[in-house]
This record gives structure tokens, C-alpha cells and sequence, in this order.
């Protein structure tokens, strides 16, 4: 008799922990279902993943980027996973919309604009929330970010400070009224999310973003690679239709029979391909329309 | 022993094969002499520029500007046709590392085995285009498109280089 009662208060301990496991799984509410969903399509258009994750050495997601070697220096885009040690698991939701508006981290100090805050502080709160959500709900890996190689010259975070008053304009962005739904649309897709200028503006000699030549390439891109020209001119993307620009976001297919490749094949492979067909082609139809800048360069794949 | 005797010939036969077998695990693959290597180069990249004209036509179906029908197959069949000749344009020693203008990336020949895959999943992807193109399922089309171009994607990602300045 004793044995058949130890047997059933077991079993009966054993279902009541197989019930407390299940339900917190179950206890996520549809808002919270919701905002994830938000948060994943937030994820792909700013395409976080191409930068923090070494995608050429299948490293696991977010745990830190290959190099970035820019003309100042060599930056390691760093562990943003849940990590409470190495990630950015200790975050609250403020530190993560400071980081995003402001391009300050918990501690204090200000990031290298590498981290093109520059564009997300156009984002709205509710945007920079969903993503921190999503990013959040992703697994945590210990995994520590590899040190920054600058030059000495550059290794003081103060001189951002300086950068950031030269270069650095906060706030989210504000709806044009005199603009349709879908140009407004495109533009806080193209400028607040995935953050086209970064790589396809020529910089200033303080590497702020050329904004008089915005769009119209550079020559001294990432790894030196030839960011093409994507204004509406005949030397950057004037030939192409609306469509040819929303078709080659979904599928890198360009409209002279080829494919895209290099940094932007990432671009599109973890970022624009998994936007909606409205959304590529707002982002097309406001690409389309910025100020044609003649400038030849001979361009990357 | 009497079988080693009478079969004889199965003792070179077996040490061709496995040489054969050694030499196509560690990628060997017909080298193109030097001199030949500028007239190797032009003709990939005539044949990708050729392949090009075919894509463009499909690229046109799937973005809904012109009609599925015999034309679309008829170009579907040669990206299809191209898939199969076009490991042959990639001959050994006709990289970026002999010819520097060139775009086929060295590194084509050190990951030969992942190469020879993907050029298989292109194979298969095209093939795959062709059949949708005949059924003339517009959906399924647009779907089939879209993997070849990753397809294409997935090799000009890794293994072709910039333009050279």
C-alpha cells in the first residue's frame, strides 16, 4: 500500500509540473503574439541580422558580425542576443530606444555610427519596442563581441560627441502631408528601417552622410567594396521601373537579366525579401523619386 | 590463389578506380592552359551575358508585364539547356587569381564540391521553371522564378567578384 501511494503522489507531482510547464507557454496573449509579428517585420526590413551575425562562417544569429573595415578603422558589429552577460540581455526598454534614438548605451557612452543610428532614431517608439520584443524572444548566446580596431586617434567614444553635432539629426520621422500614403510609407521604410543611404551616400570627410549627394553611391563603401548609385539618373537606376526596383528587393533579379550579389544578396536574402509587395514597392516608389545625381561609378555586383 | 590468377586485371583495374575516385574527391578538374585562359574567360562571360538575354524575358513574366506563354517556355528551356554547360565554362586555372579582370573568384576551385552543388541546385531550379512555364500556372511560375533566382543569387553572392577598377 505504501508503495502504490509514493506511485501516486509520483504521478500526481509529476502532472502537476508537466501543467506549470505548459501554461506559461500557453499564457502568451494574442497581443503579445501580435507584437512579435510586428517585431520579426521590423527585424527583416532594418535586416539587423546581416551585420550581427557572421553569415559567412554560419555563426549563430545575432551573436556577432564579421568585420566591417571602413576607412577609420575596423568595426565587429557586437552580440545583441538576449545574453544577459554578452548579449544585450540586461536591457530595459528604455536603454533599448535610447540606443536606437539616441546612439547611447546603458552605460552612458556613445556608439560609433557605424551603427547607423543616424537612420533608426527615425523610427517610432512603438517600432523600436516591437523589435526589442522580437529580438528578445530569439535565443540567448555567451558569446563575447570582438573589440573595435581603430586607430588610436579614434579610440575615445567623446569624439562622437563631436561627430554627433556635425552629422547627427534625432527624432522620428514625420509624415510629408503633401506626399501620398505609399511615398511616406517608402520613405520611413527606405530611410528609418532599412537604412538605404548608409551604404549608398558618399560620406562627408567627417563620415557624416552626404545628404546634398544622397543615394548616389560610394566609391569607399564597406570592405572598399563600390556602392552603386540608386538616384533616378541614367548613371545610377533611371532605367529601371518601379517594378524592376520592387521585383529585384524581392528576388535580387535586375532588369538587365542579372543578379545582385555582395552585400546587397544579404540585404535581400535576410531583409527585403520577406517585406510585403506594397511594402517593396513603396520603398521603390520613393527610391524613384529623390533628386537624380549624376555620378558614374564602376560598380560592385 | 586461384582467383587473384584468373583476375589478374582486377587488381589495376581496382587501383584505376580509386585513382579516379581520389581525383574527382579532391576536385580535380581539366586544367585550361595559360594562353587559353583570356579566350576561357570571354566565353563565360559571353555565355553568363547570353544567359542574361533568356533571364530577362522571365524576369518580364514574373513581374506580370507580359503574357506566360511559348516564348517564356521557349527561354525557360534555354536557362535550363545553359544550367548543364555551365560547369564546362569553368575550367581550372581561369579564375581572378591567372586573370585578375577576370570575376570568377579563385576561391571557385578551393570550394569546388560546394561550386559543383550549387551549380546542381541552378540545374534543378531551371528545370523545375520549365516544367511551371508549360503548365501555364502563373502562381507556380512566379514561385519557380523566384528559386532560380536565388539559385543565381547564390553563387554570385560568394563566387563572383567586383567589377575591377
Amino acid at each position: 500500500m505504501t508503495t502504490r501511494l509514493a506511485h501516486g503522489i509520483a504521478s500526481g507531482v509529476s502532472f502537476l509540473f508537466a501543467i506549470l510547464l505548459v501554461i506559461p507557454a500557453s499564457a502568451q496573449s494574442p497581443a503579445d503574439k501580435e507584437q512579435l509579428r510586428r517585431g520579426e517585420y521590423i527585424f527583416h526590413a532594418a535586416d539587423c541580422y546581416s551585420c550581427h551575425t557572421d553569415t559567412e562562417h554560419h555563426g549563430p544569429e545575432l551573436a556577432g558580425g564579421a568585420p566591417i573595415k571602413t576607412p577609420v578603422g575596423t568595426f565587429y558589429p557586437p552580440n545583441i542576443t538576449p545574453d544577459a552577460r554578452f548579449g544585450i540581455g540586461g536591457w530595459s526598454d528604455a536603454d533599448f530606444i535610447r540606443a536606437l534614438r539616441e546612439g547611447v548605451s546603458p552605460d552612458g557612452h556613445n556608439f560609433y555610427p557605424v551603427f547607423p543610428y543616424g537612420s533608426f532614431t527615425k523610427m517610432s517608439d512603438r517600432d523600436i519596442l516591437d523589435l526589442k520584443a522580437y529580438i528578445f524572444s530569439l535565443p540567448a548566446v555567451s558569446a563575447p563581441s570582438h573589440p573595435h580596431e581603430l586607430p588610436f586617434y579614434l579610440r575615445w567614444r567623446l569624439l562622437v560627441s563631436g561627430w554627433k553635432i556635425l552629422n547627427f539629426v534625432e527624432g522620428p520621422l514625420k509624415p510629408d502631408p503633401t506626399k501620398d500614403p505609399k511615398w511616406n510609407r517608402g520613405r520611413y521604410l527606405a530611410e528609418a528601417l532599412a537604412h538605404c543611404s548608409e551604404c549608398h551616400s558618399p560620406r562627408t570627410i567627417t563620415m557624416g552622410i552626404d545628404r546634398s549627394a544622397a543615394y548616389s553611391g560610394n566609391p569607399s563603401g564597406p570592405d572598399g567594396k563600390t556602392i552603386p548609385n540608386i538616384t533616378p539618373d541614367d548613371s545610377g537606376i533611371g532605367s529601371w521601373s518601379e517594378s524592376d526596383v520592387a521585383y529585384a528587393l524581392k528576388t535580387g533579379a535586375t532588369p538587365d537579366g542579372d543578379v545582385l550579389g555582395s552585400f546587397m544578396g544579404d540585404v535581400i536574402e535576410h531583409g527585403t525579401r520577406y517585406l510585403t509587395d506594397d511594402d517593396r514597392a513603396a520603398i521603390a516608389h520613393y527610391i524613384k523619386s529623390v533628386p537624380p545625381i549624376h555620378r558614374v561609378l564602376r560598380t560592385a555586383d | 590463389m586461384k582467383g587473384v590468377q584468373t583476375c589478374w586485371w582486377a587488381v589495376p583495374l581496382l587501383a584505376a578506380a580509386v585513382i579516379l575516385v581520389a581525383g574527382s574527391i579532391a576536385g580535380a578538374q581539366e586544367k585550361v592552359s595559360k594562353d587559353r585562359v583570356p579566350a576561357a574567360s570571354k566565353a563565360r562571360s559571353d555565355f553568363m551575358k547570353s544567359n542574361a538575354e533568356e533571364v530577362k524575358i522571365l524576369t518580364s513574366v514574373a513581374k506580370g508585364e507580359a503574357p506566360l506563354d511559348a516564348k517564356t517556355v521557349a527561354a525557360a528551356e534555354k536557362v535550363n539547356a545553359n544550367s548543364s554547360e555551365l560547369l564546362s565554362h569553368f575550367p581550372a586555372g581561369s579564375g581572378d587569381d591567372v586573370l585578375p579582370k577576370d570575376r570568377a573568384k579563385a576561391v571557385i576551385w578551393k570550394e569546388w564540391s560546394k561550386f559543383t552543388g550549387l551549380a546542381d541546385n541552378f540545374k534543378k531550379a531551371t528545370g523545375a521553371l520549365v516544367v511551371a512555364a508549360k503548365s501555364g500556372d502563373v502562381k507556380e511560375f512566379n514561385a519557380k522564378k523566384d528559386q532560380v533566382d536565388q539559385a543565381c543569387g547564390a553563387c554570385h553572392k560568394s563566387y563572383r567578384g567586383d567589377l575591377k577598377k
